[in-house]
């Protein structure tokens, strides 16, 4: 997934909220329309985010799912039709269908998160923090500074120890190598930390009311889908509440309820599935014209 | 208007008994550039410390500190921050958020500086140093130079009225290093910010300063303008430009002369090259091969580190002879380091073969090579020096007595007698060099990689480091050492080689090296071009040459 898509230049609080009722809705409401629309929405971004479908990727996915989908029934014995018995322990269509169902809510929540990591960056992590609490942003800095200026010295020391070594390849001698190198990075990281403390403390981390920085700018496009979100988290919560959207496998399949309640329910959510490909698209209709 | 005022003031660690400044009293006038010099623990960085107060030791402070015209501890925190920026040696030490611009927000957030105010600033500030395009980058991926031009950025972002730079391009290479100096002149000259600059190679800056002092064990020695300080007999003379060092060598006691320009007009004015000097130094040169076994022979090496890297080394060819110190020079980022590590075999070229000569006295075992690191503390892993240099002593030998007679021979050789006892990390640059080299020794090393070995320190210890690495040759040990300093190279080496562009450009004794390159060569070498041929040292450069008015009597 290209990291800089259009997606991932909305407000972080827009993208919070939307993945926060999309995630929610994926693996808590235990529904087929919604697992399948969440799923659907993830493979129609993942063309219009311009990464393709890679053919491993797609693949390796279609066999986790049938995986699950065929271990479902022969852990769990719930349900009424049975199609086959295996060893005196009966095999039920419903159990076979849950385990469909729960394949398809898992990947498409793995798909999310791998959205949500590319687009939710270091920058926003640290911004929606920032505004709570600036000395937690700081924090986050600095630990994202830190970890490749240790793994950097990790190496450098290592390279060094290793030439003070005879050459051997008994694991003995790797760990005590690795065992001495961490010694020393600890010591050495310590150190340098003195500098990066003093930094710190000439530059006014100790002085009070510390604002934080960010760029992220609150456009109409954010202003929209943030009320979309909030609205149709609401409106979600409260249809769950009156069952509309309720389903069951055990004992017996529960008919896809037709009232019209559930059927908004399913729309609004549909809409709030295809909004990452619609904002792909807006950028792309926009560089259309000018070309 | 006065910025800083110090008036007998004296300065001592808690826990010390000694005062590490003394009755000290000097004063900056607003808007002055003042150059501070002296010896390594002299006392420079404490007192840049003591005029900022986050970061002024622990310690009994006697006398007193005027800022702005008011009593030090009148200052407010706020205006300590702001007023006044301190840049340290470290450039990644100082560094504190993993973005460049979160970097330049930095102080700016501290001071609660509202949103819209810290974008303006910032952006000033990254046009003003030329680093928009890193506007974006991540911390670690900026090299030496880049890096200390953000924490020079972040620190000029606040608009302090005083700057404050503690030995800021010792770490650097030389371009890096006159690029930033540059910068803090342009910073002093254009918006009148009074700068207190502590530096070694004072060639860029010395002629610039309005005024120099010079701190020799905590007393203050010389306090004036850089003529008069440059003939000043009380001045450290490794703080004075090479130009004014050959000034003070051919007998001038005024202190006139403190860059090249002035020093090439002095000698053409004054003194014409010895007569036949010339054209035998020129024959020598040429004739001159080093002959001798090839310890390493390199054949079309080619290396990087991944793809996106690209290729470092580009069919590199060398020769490496037994017993010679060959001193490879080259840019930031030529490759040098990646070369060293090909010889030592920490890395695996791609193509390209390496072949080590085998040693007919060591019934023929391949070599064994050792190298120095950068930052020697990379070999140090425990608490002591003296039981470190064990543990690699017992590597060697496996009997227990013979590793301890090992261990205390290279502390005899390297003179570690006061030093066995302390914490690696206590040790100063040239201690800890001697100390790690010592340690390689115990291995029984046949060559010896040299990653940078002046790095960080000031012309007496890199004098110190040039004449050990002499002693290295003496032992039969064959030297490579990797550098940007063309004075270490020129006072150390047998031959030199340029590394460019992954190739080795030019390899040649080290006279002729330096004679035949105009620019990256020693200050010595630059001075004299065009008057006296092969000269690349101080001596050499005044040995060769005579008086006009002398010469004239002879002829």
């Amino acid at each position: 997934m290209k990291i800089d898509c259009a997606f991932s230049r909305l407000h972080p609080l827009t993208l919070l909220s939307w993945f926060a009722v999309v995630l929610s809705v994926t693996v808590f409401t235990v529904n087929p329309v919604f697992a399948l629309v969440s799923l659907l929405g993830a493979v129609i971004y993942s063309f219009a985010g311009r990464a393709g479908v890679s053919f491993p990727g797609a693949l390796s996915q279609l066999l986790f799912m049938a995986a699950v989908t065929l271990i479902n029934p022969i852990v769990s014995h719930h349900g009424t039709t049975v199609l086959f018995f295996l060893h005196d322990l009966p095999v039920t269509l419903e159990a076979l269908l849950f385990g469909a169902l729960m394949s398809v809510i898992i990947t498409s929540s793995i798909r999310w998160c791998g959205v949500l990591s590319t687009c939710m960056t270091s920058d926003k992590v640290i911004y929606l923090c920032g505004r709570v609490f600036p000395r937690l942003a700081v924090l986050i800095s600095l630990t994202l500074r830190f970890i490749p200026l240790i793994k950097d010295r990790y190496k450098r020391i290592s390279d060094a120890q290793r030439m003070l070594l005879p050459s051997s390849d008994k694991i003995i001698s790797r760990l005590r190598l690795m065992l001495s190198t961490v010694s020393a990075l600890i010591t050495m990281v310590l150190e340098e930390s003195i500098d990066t403390a003093d930094s710190m403390r000439a530059r006014g981390i100790g002085l009070k009311c510390r604002t934080s920085y960010s760029d992220f700018k609150f456009g109409t496009l954010d202003l929209i889908i943030t009320l979309y979100d909030i609205i149709a988290a609401v409106y979600l919560i409260v249809i769950q509440k009156l069952g509309g959207t309720y389903f069951a496998f055990y004992p017996r399949i529960t008919v896809l309820p037709s009232a019209s309640s559930a059927l908004g329910a399913y729309i609004v959510f549909l809409v709030l599935i295809l909004i990452p490909t619609f904002t792909e698209v807006r950028v792309w209709k926009r560089s259309a014209l000018k070309t | 208007m006065e910025a800083i005022s110090f008036e007998n003031v004296s300065f001592k660690y808690s826990g010390s008994k000694e005062d590490i400044l003394s009755e000290i009293s000097f004063t900056v006038q607003q808007g002055e550039l003042v150059l501070l010099c002296g010896r390594s623990g002299s006392g420079k960085s404490t007192l840049l410390r003591l005029i900022k107060r986050q970061l002024t030791p622990n310690g009994e402070l006697s006398g007193s500190i005027l800022l702005f015209g008011k009593p030090a501890d009148r200052l407010s925190e706020r205006d300590s921050v702001s007023k006044i920026g301190f840049v340290m040696q470290n450039s990644d030490g100082q560094l504190v958020t993993e973005s460049v611009y979160r970097e330049l927000a930095f102080g700016l957030e501290s001071l609660g500086v509202p949103n819209g105010e810290i974008r303006r600033r910032a952006a000033e500030t990254s046009m003003y140093f030329g680093i928009e395009k890193l506007y974006r980058c991540k911390t670690t991926a900026l090299s030496g130079g880049e890096k200390q031009l953000v924490n020079l950025a972040s620190v000029i972002v606040t608009e302090p009225a005083v700057l404050l730079l503690d030995e800021p391009t010792s770490q650097l290479d030389p371009i890096a290093a006159e690029e930033l100096i540059s910068y803090v002149i342009r910073l002093n000259r254009e918006l009148g910010i009074t700068v207190i600059i502590c530096e070694h190679r004072s060639d860029n800056i010395f002629s610039f300063a309005d005024r120099v002092l010079c701190l020799d064990s905590g007393k203050l020695t010389v306090n004036a303008v850089p003529e008069k300080a440059a003939s000043d007999s009380a001045m450290f003379s490794g703080a004075l430009p090479s130009a004014a060092l050959i000034y003070k060598a051919l007998g001038e006691s005024d202190g006139k002369v403190l860059n090249t320009v002035q020093c090439r007009r002095f000698i053409c004015k004054n003194y014409i090259c010895k007569a036949g000097l010339d054209e035998t130094a020129l024959e020598t040169a040429k004739k001159s091969r080093i002959k001798g076994e090839c310890a390493v022979k390199l054949r079309d090496i080619r290396f990087g580190y991944d793809r996106s890297g690209g290729e470092i080394l580009k069919g590199l060819t060398l020769d490496i002879y037994k017993g010679e110190i060959l001193a490879i020079l080259g840019g930031n980022g030529a490759g040098k380091t990646t070369l060293l590590k090909i010889i030592s075999k920490l890395e695996k070229p791609y193509s390209g073969r390496i072949a080590f000569q085998k040693n007919s006295d060591k019934r023929g075992k391949p070599p064994i090579i050792a190298m120095l690191p950068q930052d020697p503390r990379d070999l140090f892993i425990t608490e002591n020096v003296f039981d470190d240099i064990l543990l690699t002593a017992k590597n060697a030998e496996t009997d227990e007595r013979k590793a301890d007679e090992l261990a205390l021979s290279v502390c005899k050789m390297f003179e570690l007698k006061d030093l066995i006892d302390r914490h690696p990390y206590d040790l100063s640059g040239g201690e800890i060099q001697r100390a790690a080299l010592a340690k390689l020794f115990a291995l029984s090393p046949d060559i010896l990689l040299l990653d940078e070995p002046t790095k960080g320190m000031d012309s007496d210890a890199a004098y110190a480091s040039a004449q050990l690495i002499k002693k290295l040759k003496a032992e039969g040990k064959t030297v490579v050492i990797v550098t940007h300093d063309t004075q270490t190279a020129a006072q150390c080496a047998d031959r030199c080689a340029l590394l460019f562009d992954g190739e080795i450009v030019s390899d040649a004794p080290y006279r002729t090296f330096f004679s035949e390159l105009a620019h990256y060569t020693t200050p010595q070498a630059r001075i004299s071009r065009g008057i006296v041929y092969g000269a690349v040292t101080t001596e050499e450069l005044c040995s060769s040459l005579i008086a006009k008015e002398r010469a004239g009597d002879r002829l």
